[in-house]
């Protein structure tokens, strides 16, 4: 690994690593929502170096473009997400940071016993045909799941549009 | 970038850090849309992970990338289902902090 490449992979897993922090974080909520926007673009540069273009292009579509605004939206609906003086943690916070700590430990613990499994060197693809591949894969073996994935879609579109209109009875007087 | 020289447990190791933090961010938070953006890192430490695996392993059959599309398009359901009735919770209740929401029926 040149020089060059290995501060490309440091600060990318930086930027990810830190920006996840701040997002579960920071107290403004605001500034938790636009902390989203670095973490999923980290996730699409590590989806970029495993030769994953279409994947990158989805993460900022999906993840940058739609959920982070829609997150966004609804902070800004909702009342006490930027003020200092309001706590966003609960009680729970220094068992939920004692509980994290020791997943993360015993993750670790575990990928480090299995070391020798997990070194591998990856064989070289051609990152064009992956996503060729990928649509023919789409249309032909996997049609029932992709096709089951727009009805799930179509329903949580109904279902979102259902729970968050307004009562009946606001509406007729907004009408009036 | 050439990845060659990027070993795979560099992934799994990640996204192991990726979900703790997650996790703490899922237990830890008050606001129920801040809970939502734990799940999201969470939803993503796990296709980092699938991606890693298919990569190192089977990079001819493109099976764990359909897994990641299908999980990527089914968080995008989750969030707009989860934020309506976040703001469903806040016009009836006017909160959204989940310790404060304790009734089921509205």
């Amino acid at each position: 690994m040149s020089a060059l490449e290995l501060a490309l992979l440091t600060a990318l897993t930086v930027m990810t690593v830190i920006s996840a922090l701040m997002v579960v974080a920071v107290r403004n909520l605001i500034h938790a929502g636009f902390w989203l926007l670095p973490f999923f673009l980290g996730i699409g540069g590590f989806y970029l170096i495993l030769s994953l273009e279409f994947l990158f292009a989805l993460q900022l579509l999906l993840y940058a473009g739609a959920v982070m605004v829609v997150v966004l939206f609804a902070l800004m609906l909702t009342r006490d997400v930027m003020n200092p003086n309001v706590r966003q943690t609960n009680r729970l916070a220094i068992a939920a940071s004692a509980v994290s700590a020791g997943m993360m430990v015993y993750l670790i613990g575990a990928i480090y016993r299995n070391l020798g499994t997990l070194t591998l060197s990856p064989q070289a693809v051609n990152a064009e045909a992956i996503t060729r591949e990928l649509g023919k894969m789409l249309l032909n073996e996997y049609v029932l799941p992709f096709e089951l994935t727009s009805v799930l879609l179509l329903s949580a579109m109904l279902g979102a549009i259902f729970l968050a209109r307004s009562p009946k009875v606001e509406l007729e007087e907004e009408v009036r | 970038m050439n990845i060659a020289s990027v070993p795979l447990h560099f992934f799994v190791l990640l996204s192991a850090v990726l979900f703790a933090i997650g996790l703490y961010g899922l237990i830890s938070r008050r606001n129920a849309i801040a809970v939502l953006m734990s799940i999201e890192i969470v939803m993503n430490a796990a296709n980092l992970n699938f991606v890693a695996f298919w990569r190192y392993l089977h990079p001819h059959s493109l099976e764990g990338v359909v897994f990641v599309l299908v999980t990527i398009t089914v968080a995008a359901a989750e969030v707009a289902v989860g934020m309506a009735v976040v703001l469903s919770i806040y016009r009836m209740l006017h909160t959204v902090n989940v310790d404060e929401v304790a009734q089921m029926r509205g």
